[in-house]
This record gives structure tokens, C-alpha cells and sequence, in this order.
């Protein structure tokens, strides 16, 4: 009999075994974490969080990568930085590298003749012979002068210059002053603007981006000698991750010793230890299967959160090693605890019913997480468990001091007014609480060190780089009535940037002017034998040699024929993709969204077109922001992080109202499986209450509560559950009432110990999460043994 | 091009006979090293492939100390360039001032490299820029340094500068740009005797033979 049992165990085992590995690799081959922010976020409800959503995340500012070369003599840096463009530009990952380089070729020949359509010269002045000589006077001059060698190439093409005005106008406006032919900066280090290709708020994709980056640059002969030091929003969200995920696993591992410690202690049995952890790895497998059936990808915060949440389930293999009686089987032990554990795992489940209904992808992907987590592990805890889990084993119940713990507790004062005294202290912290209630800048629970903070701010200042938060949206039905929009209010910024409003602003049109200006200028091009005239008159008496000029004349020529340059023409030119970043279409258009996105309602048959500008230096925003009024709206500032801060304030909001439902159903289900209402108040009141007390205790500590916040407390609720509907419970027995006790204590030690190690973290959002559930816990065993109605029935049951 | 030093008037010290292929075969540069401030009057011609007749301006050559380097042009149109640590400015009158860096100009940079090392007695700093050549004249009386480019980036632009000098300093300096546009600046007294029809011929005739 023992053997067949034993061999009935080992088999049950292997097939559980099995079958948790068989999930394991379906869940590894399918799963696809997503780490773009937009598909955790909720649908944008703002024109501006729409945009934000759809392009800001992969907007012109947030891909770019502020690159500097040092440890070395800039002639060598010089060199590096060299190499390191050349080897950028040749990797898709990258849709633009500028490191001060002088290419007069930053048209490819094709597009040169489009230099007259592009260049401002014809706004002012006409291809006659007065302009004409004028030039060429300057041109000799020129010659003569220093600069002399830098000009005879080009010359005879263009002896107007227009491409080197072009190179002026399209450099950035405040770059680093050029040696050795690169950005060198005051202290000496080369610098380099890399875009990347890849959102900002996308760290899987940036991280990519960055090894690519860093895997060039260790390509580089001679690269040993020098450093290279990264920034921007890109390289900023790939540290955060690294620095949570590092901080994270080191405080995992203290943690699961001091749990594994604990549990044998508790249990005196490593293999009650071992099989324990299976419910818990069942019900993440559960979970993570059923998240990749249903969704193509899940988004790394949802993981995060639902991994949080699902710490509730640890407690159910917790529960039947405690409540294990002597003289009973591990089975009968598991049907006396059944109903119980039943009620906890149903009113859980049904809560989260409600985050499925709130619409959100991000709370739906963690509702069918957590449900279907929890469900694995509760159903592999009464089914399975009890049959791989040895027949001997120590009745808790015996555990020294458990009994004297029991009385002391049993001893302690209950006096009817705790729940008034914790309502009025609750309401007084609350009302008097000091800052601001909601934390809605999700960047503050992942700071960046000072450091990075302060080398990002002079390397952005030496290379005039764009600002992050601040961004002009320009609206028209068109692309081309983008950039006449764009024309439009040129002068208006250019006004603004000498009043100081601002240092700088990057316009599409500077790179590509509208048709109309392009054929305004076309027109006034000469006709050949006009040019040919004027030429001759001009140059009357200069010593340039005869027919010097004929590829000018050739390119005049040309332009004048030349259909009107269009964004998708230009965008096969080194600036084209440029201006691409700065031109988004709107509706209509599938590939503007990822997938896994929240499906926006676009009315598809309406496209329209956004231009992105980037601001340098903005001083005076509300200066900028009048320039909405001025334009009938259609050129508008947008604040980034106003933006992103709204879109989570909404995602809160969803949240709570997600969480007012799951407590109504709460309520419902927890009433109906105690037949009473009594009984009912006595779980869900000291659950309610110590829930308000971690929040006005950690609002009075100053805390400004985050998401993270509410999904640690919504974890604290579900184990203060537990706690309540254990204490709750009438058995009448001494022994189960220990039991139960043990029970509650280990669950309520191993929570402490891993979510009180949390709490020490250096990292806001793990700290975040610690104190709270760690605080949560503390509270509500302290208030749902205050407030068990049953102590006296209990005591007389024992005398 | 331009630029081009050293006052001949502080020149007059005899020089020694010039060793060519002995490891201090550059010893004659060093005596030709002078204190900042120092100023020359120069003339220039540039021939280029562009021009039916070379370009000529004149002014003063002005050498500050360090890589500090001032050409004034007054003839025929006033025109200032400064060089002051790889930034050049230039200035010409009602033109406005224009900046560039010295670096987006390899064959000026190497001007300003052979100048001022020769001004300074910086020998070693000639010889990591260029492999120079001494060649002196058969009378004992004249010398020519060429220096050509070491690095194949420089050569790219630049062919080689030409000094050429007698026992009382620097008469003249001739850089040839790799697509054959020649600079040709008299320095000092010489600056005075520019042709009124500058030739490659005539400007070398003047520059190799002292009178």
C-alpha cells in the first residue's frame, strides 16, 4: 500500500511536472512582450493624447541619441566620430547621424538642381546681370581670399553659393564649433545627434539600438583609447530598466532565502517546501498561457503588476501545509479548508472581473492574467497537492509558543469603537496631508541619477539639441499645407526667438519650403538665352575663363523643367528622413499604430496631415501656446509631459472606477457565501479599513500615491482577505484556531519579508510597492484580529 | 593663397652652409625663428585653372604668437582674416564678417602649421605635419624648403608649400593645391616688385634669384 501510494505520488508528480513544462514552452515560444508604453496606456481621449499616443513616442525628440566621443586628442576623436557616422548610416536602426561633418553633398546630385526651388536667394533676388556680377565680384574676392581653396569645385556649378546657404540652413541652429571636420565641444570631445529609428518610450527597442550603437563603436580601429558617453530619452528608459531589473533581482534573491528559511522552519520539511512552490508556478503558467492565447503581445508593466498580484495565490499551499491535521489525510485536511479558500478565490476572481470590463488592453491582459493565475493555483492546491505532498508530517498545531501567541491574542481588547477611532484617524490624515494626493508624473518613481541628469543638459545645450517635453503641432489636410502652414508662421517664431521666448525651433518647412514658394521661385528663373546674356554682361571684364559657368547654366536649366519637389522625393536624400520624422499622416493609415495598440476610433476616410516642430530652449511656453489663438488652432504647443500626465490621471480614473465595481462584487459574492450580512462586515470591514489606513498613513508620511501604489494596495486587499475570512471563521476548535493562526502568520512573515525588503529599495516604484503591500499587511492582520467577533465564544469553547 | 612671414629686415644674421641628408639637416629653419608680435608686408598672386590671368592682392602678414595669424588685405579691396585657434574670421569691408573653422580648410591649416613652426624654430613640429626638404641654391646665397604632406587626408587637397629664402629671411612662399591652383606670395622688400603681369615664370624667376 505505501509503495503503490508512493509510486501513484511520483507519478501524479511527473505528469503535473510535465504538463507545467509543456505550458512553459508553449508560453516561451508565443509569448511577445511588448515594452512600448502605448499599449499599456488607455485609449487616448485628447486630441493631444491621441498624438501623443500615435507619434510622440516615436516624435522627432524622443529618438534622438546625444552621442559624445572623449578620453582622447580630438584628432583621434575627430576620426572616431567619423567612422562611427559612416558605420551608423549604413544600419536601418538609424534614420539619421549628423556629427558636424561638412558635406556639400547633403543633396545627392539628382536632387541638385532643386536647389533654387529650395534656397530663399529667389524670394529676394532675380538670376540678372547686376545680382549676377555683384556675385562673382564676391566670388573672386573669394578666390583670393583663404577660403579661396574651399570654393573652386564648386564654383562653376554654383557661383551663387545656394548650396552652402543650403548647408548653412539646415545645420543645426546652435551646433558645437567644427574641428578636424567634426562637432568638437568646449571640453574636447567630439559630438555626435544620432535618431534612432525606434520610439523613445520603447527601452526593448532602444536597448537594441543603443548595442548596435555601442557594437559600432567597439568596431572602430583605435576606439580603446577613447569613451563614449550616451544620453537622451532613449538611453534614459534602457538605464531605468537595467537599474530596476538589477535592484530588483538582487533584493529577489535575499528575499526567496529568507522565504525558503522561513517555510522550513515553519514546516520542518524540504520537501513540503519544494512542492508548496508548484500551485504558485502552476497558476503564473496558467496565466502566462492564457495571456499569449489571447493577445499577440503583452506589455511588460502588465507582466510587472500581474506577477505583484499574484503573490495572493502563495497563500493557498501556505494554508493546507498549515491547516494539515493529525490523524486526517492530506485530502480530508484540503475539504475542511475547501469552502473557504473557495470563497477567497471566487470573490478575488470576481473582482477582477471588473478591470476586464474597464476597456483598458493593459488592466483586460492583467484581469486574464491574475484570474486565470489564480484559478491555476487554487485548483492545483485542493486537486493536486494534497496527492504528491507526503503523509507524514508535523501538526502545526504543536508548534511551541503557537498556543501562547493564540491566548495572548485572544486576551487582547476588542473594543466596538476601533472601527470609528480607524474611520475618524483615516479621515483626519487624509484631510490634513501634506502635497498633492495622485503622483501622475510616471518618470518621478524611476529617477535618473544627477549625473546622467546633468551630462544630458550639457551635451543637449552644446548641441542645441531639441527639447524633450515641448513640441509644435501643426495641423493642415495636406502634407503640402503643412509646410505652407509651417511658412506661415515662420516669422511669428522667428519674432518669438528674438524676444527669448525660446532659443530655437526647427520647422519642416526649412527643409522642405511648399509648392508654392517652390514655384514662386521657379518663375523667376531665367530662360536660357537670358542667362546665357546676363552671364555675359556680368562677368565683363573679370578674368574667369569662357564658359566657366556652363554647369550652372545647365542647372538653371534644369530646375526650371523640374516637377515640384514633394516630401517622398526628398525623402531619398540624407535630410529626407528628417523631414519624414517631421511629417506624420493621420487616418487612413494602419502602420501609424502598433499593434497591440488600444484601437483608436479613426474615421478613416478622413486623412490628415501633423507636423512635428521641435523647440530649442523654450523660456516662455505660454508665449508659444498664445500662437493656438493666432492661428485659429491650428498651430498649437504641445506639452509633452502634461500630455502623458493626463493620459495616466485618466488611466487612474479607469482604475478606480475598475476598483469601485470588484468591491460591490466584493461584497455580493462574500455575503452570498456567508449567508450574512453580518459575517460579511466582519470580513470586508477590517479589510475596507486597514486598505484606507495604508493610504492615509503613507499620504501623511508625504507619499503622492501612484499607480503602482493602487496595485500594491489592491495586492494588500486580496491577502487582507484571506486574513479576515480565516479569522472570521467559527470552528470551535482550539487546534484549527492555532492552525489558522500559523497559518495567517506565515503567510503574513513571508509577505513582510519580501515586500519589507522592497521597502528599503533606493528605487521609488520598488519602494513604492514594498511599503505599501508591507504596511497593508501589518494592518490589515492587526485590525482583522481586533475586530474578529468571535474571541468570547472562542474562549468559552476552550474553557 | 595666403600668408606667409617672417620680417626679412630681422633676418640678418649670415646663415650657416645648409647640410641636406644629416639627421639636423633643418638647422638653418631654426635661425630663422623670430619673437611675436612680428610683421611683413606680402603680395600674392593665385593662379587657378578657373582664371585666364592670376588674382593679385597685397597687405601685411601679421604673425601674434602662438597659432594666432593675421592677413590684412588694403589692395585692391580692404579684406582681415584671422586665425585664432582654429577658428578663422573673416572680415572684408562692407561684406560683413564670415567664421569658419581652420579645419574646414586642410591647406590653410597646413599654412598656419609650416609658418608658424618656421617663425617659432618648431622643427619637429614641421617634420610631423610634412617631410621637408632643404635645397639650397649653387652660390650659397638662396635656400628651398619644400614641405609635403604626410597624411593622405592633407595630400588630398594640398600638393606642397614652397619657402623660399636667402641669408636675409623669407622671400617668398608658393603653395600648389592638389588640383593645380598655385599661390605665389613675395614677401618683404619683394612684396613691392609684384609684375604688373604676374606669370608662373617671372614670379619663380623673382623668388629663386637674390639680386
Amino acid at each position: 500500500m505505501p509503495n503503490s501510494s508512493l509510486r501513484a505520488r511520483v507519478a501524479l508528480l511527473s505528469v503535473w511536472l510535465l504538463v507545467l513544462a509543456l505550458l512553459g514552452l508553449y508560453v516561451m515560444r508565443t509569448l511577445r512582450v511588448s515594452t512600448d508604453l502605448r499599449s499599456f496606456m488607455p485609449p487616448p481621449a485628447t486630441a493631444d493624447q491621441r498624438l501623443l499616443m500615435d507619434q510622440i513616442g516615436s516624435g522627432p525628440g524622443s529618438r534622438l541619441l546625444l552621442v559624445a566621443l572623449g578620453g582622447a586628442q580630438p584628432e583621434k576623436l575627430a576620426d572616431l566620430s567619423r567612422g562611427l557616422a559612416d558605420a551608423l548610416k549604413q544600419d536601418a536602426r538609424f534614420s539619421q547621424v549628423v556629427n558636424g561633418d561638412f558635406r556639400p553633398d547633403s543633396l545627392p546630385s539628382s536632387l541638385l538642381p532643386y536647389r533654387y526651388l529650395l534656397s530663399p536667394t529667389l524670394d529676394t533676388h532675380r538670376l540678372d546681370a547686376a545680382y549676377l556680377h555683384d556675385q562673382l565680384q564676391q566670388r573672386l574676392e573669394d578666390l583670393a581670399s583663404p577660403a579661396g581653396g574651399l570654393l573652386e569645385t564648386w564654383l562653376p556649378r554654383d557661383p551663387t553659393l545656394e548650396v552652402l546657404k543650403l548647408a548653412q540652413r539646415w545645420s543645426p541652429p546652435h551646433a558645437p564649433t567644427v574641428r578636424d571636420g567634426v562637432w568638437i565641444d568646449k571640453q574636447g570631445e567630439a559630438l555626435l545627434l544620432v535618431q534612432t529609428r525606434a520610439a523613445g518610450f520603447d527601452p526593448g527597442a532602444q536597448q537594441e539600438a543603443i548595442a548596435a550603437l555601442r557594437k559600432a563603436f567597439d568596431g572602430l580601429p583605435g576606439h580603446e583609447a577613447a569613451t563614449l558617453t550616451l544620453s537622451g530619452p532613449g538611453y534614459f528608459s534602457v538605464v531605468i530598466n537595467k537599474q530596476t531589473r538589477h535592484q530588483a533581482d538582487w533584493i529577489g534573491y535575499i528575499s526567496t532565502i529568507g522565504f525558503i528559511l522561513l517555510l522550513l522552519l515553519a514546516y520542518r520539511s524540504p520537501s513540503a517546501l519544494v512542492l508548496g512552490a508548484l500551485p504558485i508556478a502552476s497558476g503564473a503558467l496558467a496565466g502566462l498561457a492564457a495571456l499569449v492565447t489571447f493577445y499577440p503581445q503583452v506589455h511588460g508593466i502588465t507582466l510587472a503588476f500581474g506577477f505583484t498580484l499574484l503573490g495572493v495565490a502563495q497563500e493557498y499551499p501556505i494554508r493546507l501545509l498549515s491547516h494539515r491535521r493529525g490523524g486526517a489525510s492530506n485530502l480530508q485536511s484540503v475539504r475542511g479548508l475547501w469552502p473557504l479558500l473557495m470563497t477567497a478565490i471566487a470573490s478575488a476572481c470576481i473582482a477582477y472581473l471588473a478591470f476586464y470590463a474597464s476597456g483598458v488592453p493593459g488592466l483586460q491582459q492583467l484581469a486574464v492574467f491574475t484570474i486565470c493565475g489564480l484559478l491555476g493555483a487554487g485548483l492545483t492546491t485542493r486537486y493536486a497537492l494534497p496527492r504528491v505532498l507526503p503523509q507524514r508530517f508535523v501538526d502545526v498545531a504543536d508548534t511551541p509558543g503557537l498556543a501562547r501567541f493564540r491566548r495572548f491574542l485572544d486576551n487582547l481588547p476588542r473594543p466596538r469603537w476601533i472601527p470609528v477611532l480607524v474611520t475618524a484617524g483615516v479621515a483626519v490624515m487624509l484631510i490634513f496631508a501634506p502635497g498633492t494626493f495622485w503622483q501622475n508624473n510616471l518618470a518621478k518613481l524611476t529617477p535618473l541619477p544627477a549625473k546622467l541628469l546633468k551630462t544630458d543638459a550639457r551635451l543637449r545645450a552644446a548641441l542645441g539639441a531639441p527639447d524633450v517635453r515641448y513640441l509644435l503641432v501643426l495641423d493642415a489636410p495636406t502634407a503640402d499645407g503643412v509646410l505652407a502652414l509651417s511658412e506661415q508662421v515662420r516669422p511669428k517664431l522667428d519674432a518669438l526667438v528674438k524676444q527669448g521666448a525660446l532659443d530655437g525651433v526647427e520647422l519642416p518647412s526649412r527643409y522642405l519650403p511648399p509648392r508654392a514658394v517652390q514655384r514662386a521661385r521657379q518663375r523667376k528663373l531665367p530662360d536660357h538665352d537670358a542667362l546665357v546674356a546676363a552671364l555675359k554682361q556680368a562677368t565683363a571684364g573679370m578674368p574667369f575663363r569662357e564658359d566657366v559657368f556652363a554647369p550652372f547654366v545647365r542647372d538653371v536649366d534644369k530646375a526650371r523643367a523640374l516637377p515640384l519637389l514633394t516630401p517622398a522625393m526628398f525623402e531619398r536624400s540624407p535630410l529626407g528622413q528628417r523631414l519624414a520624422s517631421m511629417l506624420v499622416r493621420r487616418g487612413g493609415n494602419p502602420q501609424v499604430r502598433g499593434q497591440g495598440a488600444s484601437g483608436t476610433p479613426v474615421t478613416a476616410s478622413s486623412t490628415s496631415w501633423v507636423g512635428l516642430a521641435t523647440l530649442s530652449g523654450v523660456h516662455d511656453p505660454a508665449a508659444l501656446a498664445a500662437l493656438s489663438a493666432q492661428t485659429d488652432g491650428k498651430v498649437r504647443l504641445l506639452d509633452i509631459k502634461q500630455a502623458s500626465e493626463s493620459l495616466v490621471a485618466a488611466y487612474r480614473s479607469r482604475i478606480l472606477k475598475a476598483l469601485g465595481v470588484a468591491i460591490l462584487l466584493l461584497i455580493v459574492t462574500v455575503s452570498v457565501a456567508l449567508r450574512s450580512l453580518r459575517r460579511a462586515w466582519h470580513v470586508l470591514g477590517p479589510m475596507t479599513l486597514a486598505t484606507f489606513l495604508v493610504l492615509a498613513v503613507e499620504r501623511m508620511a508625504g507619499i503622492e500615491i501612484s499607480l503602482f501604489h493602487l496595485v500594491a494596495l489592491i495586492l494588500a486587499a486580496g491577502l487582507g482577505l484571506h486574513y479576515a475570512l480565516f479569522f472570521e471563521r467559527e470552528t470551535g476548535d482550539p487546534a484549527e484556531q492555532r492552525r489558522t493562526l500559523h497559518a495567517t502568520v506565515v503567510c503574513v512573515l513571508s509577505a513582510l519579508l519580501v515586500f519589507g525588503m522592497l521597502a528599503w529599495s533606493s528605487i521609488p516604484v520598488l519602494r513604492a510597492i514594498g511599503l505599501t503591500v508591507s504596511l497593508g499587511v501589518a494592518f490589515h492582520f492587526c485590525l482583522s484580529i481586533l475586530m474578529a467577533p468571535h474571541a468570547e465564544s472562542d474562549r468559552a469553547a476552550e474553557e | 593663397m595666403m600668408l606667409a612671414l617672417a620680417s626679412a629686415a630681422t633676418w640678418a644674421r649670415a646663415p650657416e652652409t645648409a647640410v641636406v641628408d644629416k639627421p639636423d639637416a633643418l638647422a638653418p629653419i631654426a635661425k630663422l625663428a623670430q619673437q611675436p608680435p612680428t610683421q611683413v608686408a606680402f603680395a600674392e598672386a593665385r593662379f587657378s585653372a578657373l582664371l585666364s590671368r592670376p588674382l593679385v592682392v597685397s597687405g601685411q602678414l601679421s604673425w601674434e604668437g602662438g597659432d594666432r595669424l593675421q592677413r590684412h588685405v588694403d589692395s585692391p579691396y580692404v579684406e582681415t582674416t584671422r586665425i585664432v585657434d582654429g577658428e578663422v574670421s573673416m572680415h572684408r569691408a562692407g561684406r560683413g564678417t564670415r567664421h569658419f573653422s581652420l579645419d574646414r580648410a586642410p591647406p590653410l591649416k597646413a599654412l598656419l602649421d609650416s609658418l608658424v613652426a618656421v617663425l617659432s624654430g618648431d622643427r619637429a613640429r614641421l617634420s610631423k605635419v610634412f617631410t621637408p626638404r632643404l635645397d639650397e641654391d649653387g652660390g650659397g646665397q638662396g635656400w628651398t624648403l619644400t614641405l609635403k604632406p604626410k597624411s593622405p587626408r592633407l595630400a588630398r587637397s594640398l600638393a606642397h608649400i614652397r619657402l623660399d629664402g636667402d641669408d636675409r629671411g623669407l622671400r617668398c612662399m608658393l603653395i600648389t593645391e592638389a588640383n593645380g591652383t598655385l599661390s605665389v606670395d613675395l614677401l618683404g622688400p619683394l612684396a613691392a616688385r609684384m609684375p604688373t603681369q604676374p606669370t608662373r615664370a617671372n614670379l619663380t624667376a623673382l623668388c629663386r634669384h637674390a639680386e
